[in-house]
Parts: structure tokens; C-alpha cells; sequence
């Protein structure tokens, strides 16, 4: 086992034991991992093939943290913190190629040259993050619920485990914002 | 928009999209009468989706969503997956290098992750299309976490899993580079004895993977491969069942399922007859694979796959004795290049022991007794464990006796245990004969003083070694019986002769406790009988007081005092005697603390002391165990028990039995933090316990203690989860304290204490789910609760825990036909409850007890005001009331009792109110407010329960409304 793997996993429980402290150091490996699994996977990505924020998220899961070590609430959390992640990764990322786009002179962030996939991408999504923090003001955990799905790439069935709540809600929760969140994007533009 | 808003604009949004399209407007108009605003803000929503349908619905990391509808990804739609290979470069994150096999499940590449920051190689399984593969997938996902646990190196590694672009599963393992095990044996030319210590390997990790309840269901030497260092790797742990799942309610197409996937050669009978599979079948196909590593022969002879000839073969036929087998000339195949070839004594013998006769000399006897005993038709008469499988091939090449014996045609006649029972009662006798030899030969002890040493030792030898290693035999419990009576009887004869023989003395005492421990201590695996072991104790505590009368000053005497009287209150607790318990521990803490004083740099004297203080504060305030009521009073104990325990455990940070120490110290910290209201802290109290309790558990996975303590911990986590409406989490947490639990009790047949902590964790399951409204699955938990702890009060009437427990399973049964809305017998239940605890609750001041008594009774009104019999309600809430007022009388004051008697006094005075006694309901919800107010006042009164102060505000209104009308 790597000394990461042990330090993340212990960073993981302590935090599940409500060491806040353990969460600040916890964040930027998380991060790191993922941004560097993104990178390896987007320079693939030109050999075609479908790749997921859930293969990301789970491939980090499994190559930071020590499963014998953690139980399932600890899995949960991980997974929640790792949507945000990737949610702030992504946003980054995007927030970049629009400066770039622009021209702007601001050092490009997250991401390396490798790839430009943002640009065609359906869904705008700093568009997207501004509404969803929209959503989080009047419903968190719906907000939660969209994060996990669509940043961390979670089933229903894991979002629902870990926000601890059942798939149907998730369902009918999901169903709901999705709506919500197309009308307040087409809105803005 | 507000949050409130959006809560009501989402809900029948939700109800709106539920609805079919054409009957939404209806919908819409009733439900948002008088809210223009709610139906056009609901509309302009609905309006959304016709655009919105693929919005965000694929995640935000794929790339161009366009092209998985494109066809240039190669499908596996071909139904031979290795045809498919050709197409495929690449699965998953991996790039496939070559095929390593192809099989009827499927084929298994060797791939490569091709990135340039993580190269590894792995093997891949790509499961043939026409296997369900949502159902593979399914199951998938269940079994990976805990197939991902399995860490051990003589095991393959599942790494990863998923779906190809097409939905084909496939499942990531670790690489291995190696050779099939037959295959290795014979390239090396390998002796029987080197074939034994490799196959032994193998044991390990199945035993490893047993351990942690996964069956392996395809074991052959095929799986299992010998690296160029000579060290083994099983593959394909758990696979067969995902690819089965004979377990779940779920089928495949039934010629998919069982043996065909498993290789016939090497399947169990259980496994052919397609009967529940245990870690027993992996037992026998260890048999199998070690029967053709050692002979070079297969044990039947298959000429055809046919079902029939299979089941005859397998299930019908004994096969021949290794040693016999060897002799054979029959068609086989060489193992390397699967060329058909004679096999001959000679050409079988030549890569294994030289010379036939070698060969067979060396196979006779053990050898053939092992492996047939491993092969056995019935699944309880083959080694018990893949442990005592490989166990027994250690003492063999040891030179020391084996278990197994030669099966015989009585034995298969179904006579095994009554004669094995036998065989050990006779060997029980001569013992017996033997000690009395030592007592006549005490007389004369000047002239045969080495002779009684050496019987002495025998003596002990029986008590301590032999009834410890047979504690730990699955299912020994008849055995146990016997050995029990055998020793009292020479025990008792020995303690006539001791005179002033001062080390015999301490022999026997310590024997006598031994036996006490065995009788019906529930801190010990044990027969149940606590009248026996009380008797057993005060035997061991006059031969010990004698000897401290006769030696003030000697610690040791003193310690073994202690440790007496500590088991004798262990065992007057369970018996309910809670008076008697405290002065038996008080005594024992005396000898404890003056040896602390004496000695202070004693590790084990302190660890004692700190293991006694948890227990007085158990005595005094442990929740779920008959106690005194003092939770301050256990608090402290607790406390400073903890403070030792941390302390010691600091000193030695390597010592695993402190740290378990420290682990039982946090699991009461957090009992206590839970009673009192504090479920955050308690939370994360019970956390750390769990995380330091499953370290030590993964650490030595063979320990019983750690196994049930982490059931425990888990248990108490769910409880815990349960009280604060985390329901589902709280029964995930139980149904994992169930898994850990459940396959000791399957081997314990007879062990009253696992028994019983199983139909705790039952009840727990049922808790769990009525709070989940699913009160048919809580009614067979109940039921499962009920059948086991009534045995155990059957055959132990003056164990008062198991009559406690018996009473709190009515009480969920009742519950359960509550929520069934089956009245009759949930009142049925509740009366059954409420008369046994009665009854105990007559004959003892447990605290435990008497608010178990006010419960049933609350419950008992509840179900007649259900009925309409408002004053039958009233009359059982009155007494539940008078109850709980003796109980606060008395000093109990926990919040959680504290919530009951608030919320029975609500109950009562809306009953009152029924019968339009108001002035009485006034006077209830008012006591009622109190309570509330008082606990808010306190910083203990649960969020959840915030609400209720303003709901009895109002309800005293409504009181004094009535009331003044009267007027």
C-alpha cells in the first residue's frame, strides 16, 4: 500500500470522526488525483472511447483509499467529496477555454493543453454552476442530488446511498431539478 | 422564490410528471385550487421538458454524448467473445494485449492500462454476451465491495469492473504470471512432500477468504498458479457466484445456472444436486485437487458430461483410496499440454515419489484419510473448516496424529456423531480412571511423588489445554458437556484428598473456575447453566480464602480471589441477582486496587482493574443489560476505566490486547453518551470503536472476540441510528453486524451467549425495518428472534436475561402485528411481554426491568385506545405512569426514558380528552410540557423532538378553551 493511500485513508476516517481539520488536507489529494486522472484519460480520449466521471471517480476511490480500512459511510463521503471535486474541476476547466477563447491574459488553470472538449459540450457548464448554486439556495440537497450525478457520474442507486436517502427519491428529485435547472439556463442566455 | 415555496412547487411538480400526459391538466387544476401562481409556475416547469429530456442526463466528464449512439465502437454482439476480442482494443481504461483463455463464461485477455502515468497489467474477463448481463451486473456491484476486501498474497486481486460501450460486463483481476498447480508439480518433478506444503498455500487463502464469507464455488488446479518464486494465486474468488447467484430470488435461464459454470470434475455433490453451496464445498474440491496432485489420477471416472452419469459418479460412488489409485492404468491427460496419454503407476510416480511402492507407502494411512475425509458426500462429515483440512496436513508432516480416520460403512450409516460421541466419552472414562489413580496415589505420595506430578499435569492438561482447544472447534459443545462432568467428578475427589497440599489447592480452584467459565459464565462460550457455575465458583472461593486465611500477604492468592468473585458476579448478573452482583464485584475490587497499590508497575494487574471497572459500570448503567439505574455513577466508572486502558495502551502502542482494551472502554463511553441524548458525540464515539475493533479484527481474522465485538459495535452503531430516524442506515449497519455473527452461530450449534446476542441483533433488524414501515420483513425477523432466544430460556429457566430478552422479542412480534394493523395479536404480544416482565420484575429491583414494564404498558394502551377501549387505555397508562413515576423515585433519570414518560403522558391525556376529562388532560400535557422543557433546559432534548413543546402549548389551549366553555 502507498504511503497516500494510507495517509488519504486515514485523512478519510478522521474526518468521518469530525476532525475538520482532516478535510483540509484531504481536499487537495482528492483533487490532485482526479486532475490527474483527467488528463490521462482526455489524452486517450482521442482513441475513441467512452469514458465517465464515474469511472474517474471510482478509479480515484480505488487508488487512494485503503478499502480495508474504511466502511461504507467513509465510501459515501469520499464519493461526495469527489463530485464536488469534479464539479470544480470541470468549471475550471471550462472557465479557462472561455478566457482563452476571449483572449483573455489569465494563466489558464486545471487542466493541461491536451484537450479541448468544453468547447462543443451541449451543456454550458458555468451556466450550469451558476444555477445550481441558484438550486442550492432553496434546495440543498437537490443541488447535492445534481453534483453527484452529473459531476460525479453516480447512479441513482449511489447518490442515494450516500446522501442516505432512497433511490425513489432521488427519482422524483432528480426529475424535478433537472427541470428547474433547463429553465433557469435558458433563461440567462 | 422561497425554499418553502420551491418544496411545495416540487412536490406536485413530482406528482404532475407521474401522471400521464393527457390527464395532467385535471390534475393541475385540483391541485393548485385557489394558486394561479403554483399552476402557471408548475406549468412553465412541465414546459421544460420537452427540451430538457437529455439535459445533464450523461455525466459531465464524457465526452461528445454524440458519438455512444455511433456504431464505429465495436460491439461484442457475437456470442463468442473471443471473435469479439478482435474488434476490441481496448475495455474500459484498458488496452487488451493478447487472449489468455477462453471458456463457457466467457474470455480473459491480458490487457495493459495505457496511460503513461500508470502502467500495470491486468487480466481481464469479458463475460459472453447471452449471459443476462444486467443481472451480471447486478450482482456485480453487490459482491465487489466485498470481493475488493480480499487482500491477501496468495489471492489474485479483483481490481475493477464495469461495462463495455456496449453493456457486456467484464471484471479487472491482477495479472498473474504462472503455471496451472498440476502443471507445476509435475515440471518440478515434486515429492509428495513438497506437493503438501505448496497445497497448504492454497489452503491458507482459501481459509482467508472463509473467513471473510466468500465461498470460492470453482476451485480446480486450473485456478490456482504457481508464480516462478513458488508461491501461489488463487483467481477467481467469488466469481462463480456472481456469475450464479444461486442465492438471490433472481434465476438465469436454468441451464445457465450451477454446474455448468462450475467444472464438473472438481464440483461437490451439493454443487451437482444444485443444493446450497458452503464453504463445505470448497472443503471437498480442495479434496479433489489435492487427491489428483497427489495421484495423478482424478477420484471418478467421468466418460461423458452427461447429468446422470455425473450425479451417480459424484454423489453415488466412493472413490478408490489415493494409495490404491495410484495403481491404476487408465486413459488420462498430461497436465501441461492436455495431450491424451496412459497413466501408469510408473509414469504417475516418476514426477512425484520416484518408485511406486514409495509412492503408495507414503500415501497410505493419513494421506488416504485426509483426502477422503476432505471428499466426503455430506457436507458436516468433511473437515469442519479449510483450517482443520490444512491443520491436519501440518500434523502429518509432522509426524503427529491426524483427525481424520478412515470412514467406514457405520459412518455412513449415519451413526458418525453418536460414535464419535462415544469414542470421546470412553477416552473421557479412562481419564477419569486415571485421576482416581492420583488420589490413591496421594496417600502414599513420598513414594510416588513423580508419578503424581506427571498424572497432575495430565489433569490439567484436560481441564485447561483440552476443553480450551476444543472451545474453539465449531459445534463441540456435547463434547464440552461431557468433559464437564468428568472433571467436576475428579476434581471434587482430588479437593477431598488436597489436604494442605497449597499448590494443588490453587490448581484446583483455578480448575474449578475453569469449569464455572464452561458452565454458564456468558462471557465465555458456555453450556448455559449458571446454577452449575455458581456452585463450581463457591467451591474455588472456599479452597481459595482458606489459602489466603493461611497467607494475608500473598498477592497471587489475592488475585485469584478477585478474579473469582469478578466471574461469580458475572454470573449472579445474568441470573438477574443485581444486589448480590455489586457486593460479589465491590469484593473482587478490593483485591484488585490493593494489587494496583502494591505493585504499580503490573501492566496486567492495572488491565484487570480497568476490565473490573467496566463492568461496575455496566452493573450500574448499562443500557440493554439488567442494571441498577445509575448512569452517573457507570459514567464515572467508565471514565476511569478509559483513562487507565488509554494510558497503558500508550505505553505499548504495539500491544493489540490493550488497544482492545481501549476499544471496550469507547464502546461504553458511547453507550453512555447515546442514553443521555447525545447522539453526535455517541456517533463518533461508536466510529472510532468501530475503526479500531475492525483493525484488530482484519489483523487476526481468526479471533473470536474481535468477530462478535465488531458485530457488537456495529450493532450498537445501528441502534444508535435507529434512535436518531436513520433508519435505513441503521439496518444496513445491523444487517452488517448480522453478517459477522450469523456463521458462528451456524457452527455453535449449542452456545447459549452467541445465540442469544444474534436474537438481540434480530430484534434490532426489526426495529430498523418497522421504522422503514415494512412490517412484514420485521415480523420474520421477530419470529427468527423469537425461536431462538425461547429455546435458550427453555433450557436455562433461571437465566433472567434470556426471560428479559424473551419479553423484548414479544414486544417487537407485537409491534410488528401493530404496524400490520393485526391488533388482536399485537396486543396479544404486548400482554405476553408485559406479564414475564412483571413477573421479574417482582423478584428483582432492576431498573432495566421496571422500565421495560412501563414500556409494555404504554404499548399495551396504545392498542386499546386503537380499539376504541379509551378507558382499558387509560387504565394502562395510569399504570405505565405510576411506573415511570417509581422509576424517577428511585434515581433513574435517562433522557430517552425521560422522551417515553413525556410522550406516555401526552398519550394519557389525549385519552382524557377523548372521554372529555379535561381537566385531567390539561394536568398531562402540562407535566408532559415540563418534562420537555426541563430537558431543553438541560441541552439533552434531541432535535427531532424540538417541535413537540409548541404542539402541547396547543394542546393545552385547546384544554383550557374546553374548559372555560364548561363553564
Amino acid at each position: 500500500m502507498s504511503s497516500t493511500m494510507q495517509d488519504v485513508t486515514q485523512l478519510l476516517v478522521a474526518w468521518n470522526q469530525g476532525n475538520q481539520d482532516a478535510l483540509e488536507n484531504l481536499l487537495p489529494v482528492v483533487y490532485d488525483e482526479l486532475r490527474k486522472l483527467a488528463r490521462s484519460y482526455l489524452r486517450r480520449e482521442r482513441v475513441n472511447h467512452t469514458l465517465q466521471s464515474t469511472a474517474l471517480v471510482h478509479e480515484a476511490y480505488l487508488r487512494l483509499i485503503d478499502q480495508k480500512q474504511v466502511n461504507w459511510q467513509n465510501r459515501a463521503h469520499f464519493f461526495g467529496i469527489a463530485a464536488q471535486m469534479m464539479r470544480r474541476i470541470l468549471v475550471n476547466h471550462a472557465v479557462a477555454k472561455q478566457t482563452e477563447k476571449r483572449g483573455g491574459e489569465i494563466q489558464k488553470l486545471s487542466l493541461d493543453d491536451a484537450v479541448s472538449f468544453a468547447q462543443e459540450r451541449e451543456v454550458d457548464l458555468i451556466a450550469l454552476d451558476d444555477a445550481l448554486k441558484a438550486l442550492e439556495t432553496l434546495d440543498p440537497q437537490q443541488s447535492r442530488i445534481v453534483e453527484l450525478r452529473f459531476f460525479g457520474g453516480l447512479s441513482i442507486e449511489e447518490t442515494a446511498e450516500v446522501l442516505t436517502i432512497s433511490p425513489a427519491t432521488v427519482k422524483r428529485e432528480w426529475a424535478t431539478a433537472k427541470l428547474w435547472l433547463h429553465r433557469q439556463i435558458s433563461r440567462e442566455v | 422564490m422561497t425554499p418553502e415555496r420551491w418544496q411545495l412547487v416540487k412536490s406536485v411538480l413530482a406528482d404532475a410528471l407521474a401522471i400521464e400526459l393527457g390527464s395532467r391538466a385535471v390534475f393541475l387544476a385540483n391541485a393548485c385550487v385557489g394558486d394561479a401562481e403554483l399552476k402557471a409556475e408548475v406549468e412553465s416547469l412541465l414546459a421544460e421538458q420537452e427540451h430538457a429530456h437529455s439535459f445533464i442526463e450523461q455525466p459531465a466528464f464524457n465526452q461528445e454524448h454524440s458519438f455512444l449512439g455511433d456504431e464505429t465502437l465495436p460491439l461484442i454482439a457475437s456470442n463468442n467473445a473471443s471473435t469479439a476480442a478482435a474488434h476490441h482494443q481496448q475495455i474500459g481504461p484498458y488496452k487488451i494485449l493478447r487472449e489468455l483463455a477462453h471458456g463457457g463464461m466467457g474470455a480473459v485477455y491480458l490487457a495493459e492500462r495505457d496511460d503513461a502515468e500508470y502502467r500495470q497489467q491486468v487480466a481481464i474477463k469479458l463475460i459472453k454476451s447471452g449471459m443476462d448481463s444486467a443481472f451480471v451486473l447486478q450482482r456485480f456491484r453487490a459482491e465487489r465491495q466485498i470481493l475488493a476486501t480480499l487482500n491477501h498474497p496468495n489471492i489474485a486481486r479483483l481490481l475493477d469492473g464495469g461495462t463495455t460501450a456496449d453493456g457486456a460486463p467484464y471484471l479487472v483481476m491482477e495479472y498473474v504470471e504462472g503455471q496451472p498447480l498440476d502443471q507445476y508439480c509435475d515440471n518440478q518433478n515434486l515429492s509428495t512432500l513438497a506437493r503438501l506444503k505448496l497445497f497448504r498455500q492454497v489452503c491458507a487463502a482459501v481459509q482467508y477468504a472463509h473467513q471473510r464469507l466468500i465461498i470460492h464455488r470453482d476451485l480446480k488446479p486450473g485456478n490456482m498458479l504457481v508464480t516462478a518464486d513458488g508461491v501461489v494465486k488463487l483467481l477467481d474468488f467469488g466469481i462463480a457466484k456472481l456469475l450464479t447467484g444461486e442465492s438471490s430470488g433472481q434465476t438465469m435461464d436454468a441451464t445457465a445456472t450451477g454446474v455448468r459454470l462450475m467444472t464438473p470434475a472438481y464440483a461437490s455433490p451439493e454443487q451437482i444436486k444444485e443444493e446450497p453451496i458452503t464453504t463445505a464445498s470448497d472443503v471437498y474440491s480442495l479434496g479433489v485437487v489435492l487427491y489428483e496432485l497427489l495421484t495423478g489420477h482424478r477420484p471418478y471416472h467421468l466418460k461423458s458430461m452427461q447429468p446422470q452419469e455425473l450425479l451417480r459418479a459424484v454423489c453415488e460412488t466412493e472413490p478408490e483410496r489415493p494409495s490404491a489409485a495410484i495403481t491404476r492404468i487408465e486413459a488420462g491427460r498430461s497436465t501441461d499440454s492436455q495431450t491424451p496419454i496412459t497413466l501408469t503407476p510408473e509414469f504417475v510416480s516418476k514426477t512425484r515419489d520416484g518408485q511406486p511402492d514409495k509412492l503408495r507407502r507414503r500415501l497410505q494411512g493419513d494421506i488416504d484419510n485426509i483426502v477422503l475425509m476432505a471428499m466426503r458426500k455430506e457436507p458436516e462429515r468433511r473437515y469442519a473448516s479449510v483450517e482443520q483440512f490444512s491443520e491436519d496436513l501440518r500434523r502429518h508432516l509432522e509426524g503427529l496424529p491426524v483427525i481424520a480416520r478412515k470412514d467406514t460403512l457405520a459412518y455412513r450409516s449415519g451413526k458418525f456423531m453418536q460414535r464419535n460421541t462415544l469414542a470421546l466419552s470412553a477416552a473421557a472414562l479412562i481419564l477419569v480412571t486415571l485421576m482416581t489413580g492420583i488420589v490413591m496415589t496421594t496417600r502414599a505420595r513420598a513414594r510416588a511423588e513423580r508419578r503424581f506430578n506427571d498424572v497432575r499435569k495430565l489433569a490439567k492438561a484436560v481441564v485447561f489445554d483440552y476443553s480450551d482447544a476444543i472451545d474453539k472447534l465449531p459445534g463441540s459443545t456435547p463434547v464440552r458437556q461431557r468433559i464437564v462432568s468428568d472433571a467436576l467428578e475428579y476434581l471434587d475427589s482430588l479437593s477431598r484428598e488436597a489436604g494442605n497440599d497449597r499448590a494443588l489447592k490453587l490448581e484446583l480452584a483455578e480448575a474449578y473456575q475453569r469449569i464455572g467459565n464452561i458452565q454458564g459464565n456468558g462471557y465465555y462460550s458456555n453450556l448455559g447453566d449458571t446454577e452449575g457455575a455458581l456452585t463450581s465458583y463457591r467451591k474455588a472461593l472456599a479452597l481459595q480464602e482458606s489459602l489466603a486465611a493461611d497467607e494475608p500477604k500473598n498477592l497471587d492468592v489475592r488475585r485469584h480471589l478477585a478474579r473469582t468473585y469478578t466471574l461469580m458476579g458475572d454470573v449472579l448478573w445474568d441470573m438477574g441477582k443485581l444486589n448480590e452482583t455489586l457486593e460479589s464485584y465491590n469484593r473482587a475490587l478490593l483485591f484488585r486496587e490493593a494489587a494496583v497499590a502494591e505493585n504499580p508497575v503490573n501492566v496486567e494487574d492495572k488491565r484487570e482493574l480497568a476490565k473490573l471497572l467496566l463492568s461496575l459500570g455496566d452493573l450500574n448503567g448499562s443500557d440493554g443489560l439488567p442494571n441498577l439505574g445509575h448512569t452517573d455513577t457507570a459514567a464515572a466508572y467508565y471514565k476511569k476505566s478509559f483513562v487507565m486502558s488509554e494510558a497503558l495502551a500508550a505505553a505499548q502502542p504495539q500491544n493489540t490486547d490493550l488497544q482492545s482494551d481501549v476499544f471496550e472502554g469507547l464502546l461504553r463511553i458511547g453507550d453512555i453518551q447515546r442514553i443521555t441524548g447525545k447522539p453526535e458525540e455517541a456517533a463518533r464515539t461508536y466510529h472510532q470503536a468501530l475503526v479500531m475493533i475492525e483493525a484488530l479484527f482484519a489483523a487476526d481474522p481468526h479471533n473470536l472476540y474481535q468477530r462478535t465485538k465488531v458485530g457488537a459495535t456495529a450493532q450498537r452503531l445501528g441502534m444508535l441510528l435507529n434512535d436518531n430516524e436513520r433508519a435505513a442506515e441503521g439496518l444496513a449497519a445491523i444487517k452488517r453486524a448480522l453478517a459477522v455473527m450469523e456463521p458462528l452461530i451456524a457452527s455453535e450449534s449449542a452456545n447459549a451467549s452467541f445465540k442469544r446476542n444474534l436474537s438481540v441483533a434480530h430484534n434490532h433488524v426489526v426495529i430498523s425495518l418497522l421504522k422503514l414501515n415494512r412490517p412484514a420483513e420485521a415480523l420474520a425477523h421477530a419470529r427468527q428472534s423469537m425461536t431462538i432466544i425461547e429455546t435458550l430460556a427453555a433450557a436455562d429457566g433461571s437465566n433472567n436475561a434470556f426471560r428479559s430478552d424473551t419479553a423484548i422479542t414479544h414486544r417487537r412480534m407485537g409491534d410488528a402485528f401493530a404496524q400490520l394493523n393485526n391488533v388482536p395479536a399485537a396486543l396479544r404480544e404486548h400482554r405476553q411481554a408485559l406479564g414475564l416482565q412483571e413477573e421479574m420484575s417482582a423478584e428483582s429491583p432492576d431498573a432495566f426491568l421496571r422500565e421495560n414494564v412501563g414500556i409494555s404498558q404504554w404499548r399495551v394502551a396504545g392498542l386499546l385506545a386503537r380499539t376504541g377501549d379509551a378507558s382499558g387505555a387509560l387504565n394502562y397508562y395510569q399504570k405505565s405512569l405510576a411506573n415511570y413515576d417509581a422509576l424517577f423515585g428511585s434515581g433513574a433519570q435517562l433522557t430517552i426514558t425521560s422522551l417515553d414518560y413525556a410522550a406516555t403522558l401526552a398519550k394519557a391525556a389525549a385519552v382524557y380528552a377523548k372521554l372529555n376529562r379535561w381537566q385531567e388532560a390539561r394536568a398531562a400535557y402540562q407535566r408532559s410540557l415540563d418534562v420537555y422543557v426541563e430537558l431543553r433546559g438541560k441541552g439533552v432534548l434531541p432535535a427531532r423532538e424540538a417541535g413537540k413543546s409548541d404542539e402541547l402549548a396547543r394542546e393545552i389551549v385547546k384544554c383550557e378553551v374546553r374548559l372555560a366553555k364548561l363553564r
